[in-house]
C-alpha cells in the first residue's frame, strides 16, 4: 500500500511538472521582442503587437546600435520560441543570432537587400508594394493613366521594372526616365513633362530624391499642375499632394497574429515569409490640392488619414 | 597818556592740506574715477564681445553640423539609413568639431528624438546626460524654423557649461531631427579673465601714471603759489624784503609779479610810514615832556599859589574868627557884621582854593581816595542837617527816604560828604520857597544808587552838557550872583568816577532836577570799625613832664600863623611857645620841653621835614607828638614819618583844640569834659559818680535849653543826652545841636528809657551810641563813653 501510494505521488509530480514545463514554454518566455530603438513608430507598432501577444514577453532595446552580443545574450537566457525585432537594427542584430528559433521582423525596408531572407525568417516589410500604391493614387488623381517616374537604374531599376509591370495590371503607364545624379533629374523631369504625364511618382531612390532634389521637384511639379506623389508623408507635409505610409501600429497587430500562428504551430516557421504592411495611411496636402483642383478627387481627399498643413 | 601798545601779527592759519596736495588729490580721483569707469565699461564690453563671439561661435557650428545632417536624417527617415552610418557619414564632421577645444559633446537626434551619435570629448559624457535630457526637452518644446535657444547650466564641479540645440530642417521646413552640442565655457571664461586681467592691469597703469602726472604737475603748477604764500607769511611776519622767484610766464607768473610789486610798495609805504610815525613820535614825545613840564608846572604853580593864596587866608580867616569871638574885646554889631563878611568871605575863597587843589590833583592823576567804612545810612542823615537849616530857612521841605540793605559801605567818607554837601547845596539853592528836596538811596545790584532831588527851577537842554564843566555856573534868577566857585558838580563828578562810580542828572526846565550818582557798594561787617585812614600813632607822654598845663611849641615862620596858633592854644588853655624855623625849634624842643609841637612844613633853613626828621632820630625827643599845620596836603608823608595828626591851613580853632585834645596831654590837667543832660537830678548825679572816678571832667545840665547852652559855651568832649525832658526835650537838643557848625561834630550817647521808634531814630540822627537807662550799668556806660571819645578821636572835614 505504501508503495502504491509513492508511486502515485511521483506520477502526480512528474505530471506537474510536465505541465508546468509544458509545450510553448520550455523553460523560456516564449517571444523575445527586440527593438532597434525606444521610438515613436517602434513604439507604435510594439503596442499594436502587444494588443494581439498579450503574455509576457522579453524585451531588449538596441537603442540604435545593432549590437548582435546583447541579443545572443538574450536568446541564450531566455530561449525563447520566437523573436521578434522591430526596425532595421533590431533585425540585422537578430539576423545572425537566432539560430533555428524563428524570426519576425517588422518596420524594415527592403528586407532582402539586408539579408533577411531564410527558412526561419519572415516579417513585415516597410516596403508598400507598388500595385498597392499605383491602387490608391487612382483614386487621388482624377484620370491617372501616364505616371511619370525618375529613377536611378543601378539603384531602383528592378523595382521600377517590376511596378511597370504592376501599373499596366491595372491600366497605367508607368513612364521612367533614369538617371545617374541629381543633376540630370532636372532634364528628366522635363522629359516627363513632355510626355504629358498626369502625375509623377517619387520612389526612395538615393539619387534622385534629396533634399535639394525634392525641392526642385515640388517647386516644378506645383508650376506646372502636376501632382506629385511622395514616396514619404515628409514630404507631403513640404508640399507633395500625397504619399501612402504604412501604419505602425497595426504592423504590430499584424506581426502578432504572425508571431502567434508561429507559435500555435509550435514554432513551425512554413508560414513565415516577408509580407506587406496590411494597412496604409493616405497623407494629403491640402493647399497643393487646392493649387491642383479638379486634379484631385475630393473624396479621396476627404477620406485621407492625415492632411497637411 | 599811555602810549597804544604794538599788535604782534596775527598768527598763520594752520594748513591742514595745502593746495598742492588738494589738486593733486583731486586730480587722483579724477583719474581714479575716469579710469575705473573706462575699465568697468570696457571690460564689460569686453565680456560681452567674448560672450558674443563665442555664442556665435557655438551657433554657427551648430548650424553647420545640422546643415550635414539633415541629409544624413532624410535619408535616415526615406531610406532607413542605420543610424550608425549617418554617425560614420558624419563622424569626420563630428570630429572635426572636437578639434575646437571647447566642444565636448555632440549629439544628433531623429525626428522622434532616438540618439543617432553621440559623441564626447574623454573625460566627458554621462556627467551630462541630465543636461542632455533637459536640453533635449527644452529643445522639443521650440518652435522649428528657430534656432534653439541656448541654455546654460552649472555642474556639480562648478564648470560652466553652454548647451546650444538646432532643429534639423528638411529644406528649412519639417524636422528631420536635431543637433546638440555642449561646450565647455572654461576657455571663454579662462580669455574673459584674462582681457580682465589685462584691462585691469591697463587701468592700474593708467591710474599710476595719472598720479605720477597729478604729482608732477601739482608739484610745477602749484609749487609757486606755496612759495608766494611763504613769503607773504613772511611779510606778515614783519620781513617786508621778502620777494618772490619769477620763472613762469602764465597766471602764476603774473602773480608772482603783482606779489612783488606789492611787497615792494608795501616796504617803501612801510619805511615811509616808520618815519613819519618816528617823527610823530618824537613829536609826541617832545610834546608829552612840555605838557608834563607844563603839568609839573601847573601843579607847582597851583601849589606854590596854594601855599600863598592860604597863607594870607590863615591869617584873615583866623584873625576873623578870633575877632568874631570877641576873644579880645566885644563887638558892636556893625563890626560883628563886617567880621562876619570877612570871615565869609575868606572861608569862600578857601573854599575855592580847595577846590582848585582837588581840581588839579584829580587831573593829574594824584587825587588818592582816603577809603574807610562807615555807616551810609548816617551820613546821609548827616548831610541833610549841614542843609536843614538854610532849607528850613525858605520853607524848603527835606526828606530822606533810604532803601533796605543801605548800612556801612566802603568809600571816601570825606569826599562823599563833600558830594552830597554841593548837591544839596545846589539842590536847595536852585528850589523857590515853599519846594522840596529830597535825597533817595537804594541798593541796584552791586551799587548803590543816591539820588538828590528838587522841586526848583530845573536846566533846559541846553545847559545841560555843561553842567559839569569847570567854572560853570548858571543863573537862576533866585539870587543875584550866582554862589559858589563853579567847581563843586565838576569836582562831585570826579570824585564819583573815581570810586568807579557814575552821576546822570534828570532834569526839565521849571520841573525840577534828580542828581543820580551811583557808587560800587558791598555790605560790610555791622560791627564797629575802625576808619581807615592811617591811624595817629597813640603817643606816650614823656617821662619828664611834670607840669598839669601842657606846653605846646608852635614852629612857624609865619608870624600871623604863629600869632594865631598863639592864640587859639593860650585861650585853650595851653602854655605856648613860638619858633620861627626848623632850628629854632629844635633848640626850643631841648630848651623847653614842650609836650607837643604845631609843625609848619614850608620854612626856610630847616624845614617841616627835616625838623621831623631830627626830632625823630633823637631817642630823647622821637616820642613828642607832632601835629603838622601846613596849606599843602601831604597827610602820607607826615603819617609817614611820625606826625601824630595832619592839618590843612587855614585851620580852625576848634580843630586845633580837638586834635590836640586826643593827643592826651599833661594827664588829668587836661581831662575829658562830659556834658550830662538830663532833667531828673539823681540820674544826673549818679552818673556823675560813675564818670568822675574815671578821671572825666563833668558838665551838668538840668534841661534841654541848659544842655544846649552849655554844650556851645563848654565845648564838651561828649555829652550823655536824655532823651523825655519837659520843654526843648532830647530830640529838640538833638536838632539845634546838629543844625550848629559849632556842635554838630560833638558826640551824643542817648541815655534814655525810651524804646526808640524809626521815626524816633530818623529824629535823632547824629547819635553816636545808645545807653539803656532801665539796663544802667556804670561799667557798661563808661565803656560805651570810652569807645565813642575814642572813636571820634580820628574824624574831621
Amino acid at each position: 500500500m505504501f508503495g502504491t501510494t509513492l508511486n502515485k505521488s511521483w506520477l502526480m509530480s512528474l505530471w506537474c511538472m510536465a505541465f508546468a514545463l509544458g509545450p510553448g514554454t520550455s523553460g523560456a518566455e516564449g517571444i523575445l521582442v527586440v527593438k532597434s530603438q525606444n521610438s515613436p513608430p517602434i513604439n507604435q507598432s510594439l503596442e499594436g503587437f502587444r494588443g494581439v501577444w498579450r503574455e509576457p514577453v522579453r524585451e531588449v532595446d538596441l537603442r540604435g546600435k545593432a549590437d548582435s552580443k546583447e541579443v545572443v545574450n538574450s536568446i541564450r537566457d531566455v530561449r525563447p520560441d520566437i523573436v521578434v525585432a522591430f526596425g532595421p537594427q533590431a533585425a540585422e542584430a537578430s539576423r545572425g543570432s537566432v539560430g533555428e528559433v524563428p524570426l519576425l521582423f517588422v518596420m524594415v525596408a527592403n528586407p532582402a537587400k539586408r539579408g533577411l531572407e531564410g527558412r526561419n525568417i519572415g516579417g513585415i516589410s516597410l516596403n508598400i508594394p507598388a500595385i498597392m500604391q499605383f491602387t490608391n493614387y487612382t483614386n487621388v488623381v482624377r484620370n491617372l493613366k501616364k505616371l511619370g517616374v525618375i529613377f536611378d537604374e543601378k539603384k531602383t531599376g528592378d523595382m521600377i521594372k517590376e511596378a511597370k509591370a504592376e501599373a499596366a495590371r491595372i491600366g497605367i503607364e508607368l513612364i521612367g526616365v533614369s538617371v545617374s545624379s541629381q543633376r540630370a533629374v532636372g532634364d528628366a523631369l522635363k522629359t516627363l513633362l513632355e510626355q504629358k504625364i498626369d502625375a509623377l511618382w517619387m520612389v526612395p531612390d538615393e539619387t534622385v530624391v534629396t533634399p535639394a532634389s525634392f525641392q526642385f521637384l515640388q517647386r516644378e511639379t506645383s508650376r506646372n499642375k502636376l501632382p506629385l506623389l511622395a514616396a514619404a508623408e515628409i514630404f507631403v507635409e513640404k508640399g507633395a499632394l500625397a504619399s501612402l505610409s504604412v501604419d505602425y501600429g497595426d504592423m504590430g497587430r499584424q506581426a502578432g497574429e504572425i508571431a502567434s500562428q508561429i507559435i500555435k504551430d509550435r514554432k513551425s516557421t512554413e508560414g513565415l515569409k516577408t509580407v506587406s504592411p496590411a494597412k496604409l495611411n493616405l497623407a494629403i496636402n491640402l493647399e497643393t490640392s487646392r493649387h491642383l483642383g479638379e486634379l484631385v478627387n475630393q473624396d479621396a481627399v476627404n477620406s485621407a488619414s492625415r492632411t497637411y498643413p | 597818556m599811555n602810549a597804544p601798545q604794538s599788535q604782534a601779527p596775527p598768527a598763520r592759519p594752520r594748513v591742514r592740506l595745502s593746495l598742492k596736495w588738494q589738486v593733486i588729490a583731486f586730480m587722483c580721483l579724477l583719474v581714479l574715477a575716469v579710469a575705473f569707469t573706462l575699465s568697468w565699461y570696457f571690460l564689460q564690453q569686453s565680456s560681452f564681445i567674448l560672450t558674443g563671439k563665442f555664442q556665435a561661435k557655438a551657433r554657427l557650428l551648430a548650424e553647420t553640423l545640422a546643415h550635414s545632417a539633415e541629409s544624413e536624417l532624410f535619408n535616415m527617415e526615406l531610406y532607413q539609413t542605420a543610424p550608425e552610418e549617418v554617425e560614420e557619414h558624419l563622424g569626420v564632421f563630428i570630429d572635426s568639431l572636437f578639434k575646437e577645444r571647447s566642444v565636448i559633446r555632440v549629439l544628433i537626434a531623429d525626428k522622434y528624438g532616438a540618439v543617432v551619435s553621440d559623441r564626447s570629448q574623454p573625460g566627458f559624457g554621462e556627467t551630462q546626460n541630465e543636461i542632455m535630457h533637459r536640453a533635449t526637452e527644452h529643445a522639443f518644446s521650440l518652435v522649428t524654423n528657430v534656432v534653439a535657444e541656448s541654455i546654460h547650466y552649472e555642474t556639480a564641479g562648478n564648470e560652466d557649461l553652454f548647451l546650444i540645440a538646432v532643429p534639423v530642417l528638411l529644406e528649412n521646413q519639417g524636422q528631420l531631427g536635431s543637433v546638440r552640442i555642449i561646450f565647455s565655457l572654461a576657455n571663454t571664461q579662462a580669455d574673459i579673465r584674462k582681457s580682465l586681467l589685462t584691462g585691469a592691469s591697463l587701468a592700474l597703469a593708467i591710474v599710476a601714471l595719472g598720479i605720477v602726472l597729478a604729482f608732477i604737475f601739482g608739484q610745477r603748477a602749484l609749487a609757486p603759489i606755496q612759495g608766494i604764500a611763504d613769503a607773504a607769511s613772511k611779510i606778515a611776519g614783519g620781513d617786508l624784503a621778502q620777494r618772490v622767484e619769477v620763472k613762469r610766464q602764465d597766471e602764476i607768473g603774473v602773480l608772482a609779479h603783482a606779489f612783488n610789486h606789492m611787497a615792494g610798495s608795501l616796504g617803501q609805504m612801510t619805511h615811509g610810514l616808520e618815519e613819519k610815525v618816528g617823527q610823530r613820535t618824537e613829536e609826541l614825545r617832545r610834546v608829552n615832556a612840555e605838557l608834563l613840564r607844563a603839568t609839573q608846572h601847573k601843579s607847582d604853580f597851583v601849589a606854590n599859589m596854594s601855599h600863598e593864596l592860604r597863607t594870607p587866608l590863615n591869617a584873615v580867616i583866623g584873625f576873623s574868627e578870633v575877632l568874631r569871638e570877641q576873644m579880645f574885646g566885644p563887638l558892636n554889631a556893625k563890626q560883628e557884621e563886617y567880621v562876619t563878611d570877612i570871615l565869609t568871605s575868606g572861608q569862600h575863597l578857601l573854599s575855592l582854593i580847595n577846590d582848585i587843589l582837588d581840581l588839579s590833583k584829580v587831573e593829574a592823576g594824584k587825587m588818592e581816595l582816603e577809603l574807610g567804612v562807615f555807616d551810609l545810612r548816617k551820613l546821609l542823615e548827616n548831610s541833610l542837617i549841614m542843609v536843614k537849616e538854610r532849607a528850613m530857612s525858605h520853607g524848603i521841605q527835606i526828606s530822606l527816604d533810604i532803601g533796605d540793605g543801605i548800612g556801612l559801605m566802603e568809600a571816601d567818607e570825606r569826599r562823599l560828604k563833600q558830594v552830597m554837601f554841593n548837591l544839596l547845596s545846589n539842590a536847595v539853592k536852585f528850589t523857590p520857597d515853599k519846594g522840596r528836596v529830597g535825597i533817595g538811596a537804594r541798593i541796584v545790584g552791586n551799587m548803590v544808587e543816591i539820588s538828590v532831588s528838587d522841586t526848583g527851577i530845573g536846566m533846559s537842554k541846553e545847559d545841560k552838557p555843561k553842567l559839569f564843566g569847570e567854572f560853570q555856573q548858571l543863573h537862576t534868577g533866585l539870587t543875584d550872583k550866582p554862589e559858589g566857585t563853579g567847581l563843586g558838580l565838576s569836582l562831585t563828578k570826579r570824585f564819583i568816577e573815581l570810586h568807579g562810580g557814575e552821576i546822570r542828572v534828570d532834569s526839565a526846565l521849571g520841573k525840577g532836577s534828580t542828581f543820580t550818582f551811583s557808587l560800587p557798594f558791598k555790605s560790610m561787617s555791622s560791627q564797629l570799625i575802625l576808619p581807615a585812614v592811617q591811624e595817629p600813632v597813640l603817643w606816650r607822654l614823656p617821662d619828664n613832664l611834670s607840669s598839669a598845663t601842657p606846653k605846646i611849641l608852635v614852629i612857624e615862620d609865619d608870624p600871623k600863623a604863629a600869632d594865631i596858633f598863639r592864640i587859639y592854644l593860650s585861650e585853650a588853655g595851653y602854655i605856648v611857645e613860638l619858633a620861627a624855623d626848623g632850628a629854632e625849634g629844635l633848640r626850643k624842643v631841648r630848651e623847653w620841653s614842650p609836650d607837643a609841637i604845631i609843625l609848619d612844613v614850608l620854612m626856610p633853613n630847616v624845614d617841616g621835614w627835616e625838623f621831623l626828621n631830627l626830632l625823630k632820630a633823637d631817642p630823647a625827643t622821637k616820642d613828642l607828638p607832632v601835629v603838622i599845620a601846613s596849606v599843602t596836603d601831604q597827610k602820607g608823608k607826615g603819617f609817614a614819618m611820625g606826625a601824630a595828626d595832619y592839618l590843612i591851613k587855614p585851620v580852625q580853632k576848634d580843630e586845633l583844640i580837638k586834635k590836640l585834645g586826643a593827643l592826651h596831654l599833661g594827664g588829668a590837667s587836661r581831662p575829658r569834659k562830659i556834658l550830662i543832660v538830663d532833667d531828673d537830678p539823681e540820674t544826673v548825679e549818679r552818673v556823675s559818680a560813675s564818670l568822675e572816678p574815671e578821671g572825666f571832667q563833668v558838665l551838668k545840665a538840668y534841661g534841654g535849653e541848659q544842655g544846649v547852652e552849655l554844650a556851645h559855651k563848654e565845648k564838651p568832649d561828649l555829652i550823655i543826652l536824655d532823651l523825655l525832658m519837659p520843654g526843648t526835650n532830647g530830640f529838640d537838643v538833638m536838632e539845634r545841636l546838629q543844625s550848629s557848625t559849632q556842635t554838630n561834630s560833638m558826640p551824643v550817647v542817648l541815655f534814655t528809657v525810651k524804646q526808640l521808634t524809626a521815626e524816633d531814630k530818623q529824629r535823632l540822627k547824629g547819635v553816636d551810641a545808645f545807653a539803656a537807662k532801665q539796663a544802667f550799668e556804670r561799667g557798661n556806660l563808661i565803656g560805651i563813653v570810652n569807645q565813642v571819645l575814642n572813636r571820634d578821636s580820628g574824624e574831621g572835614i
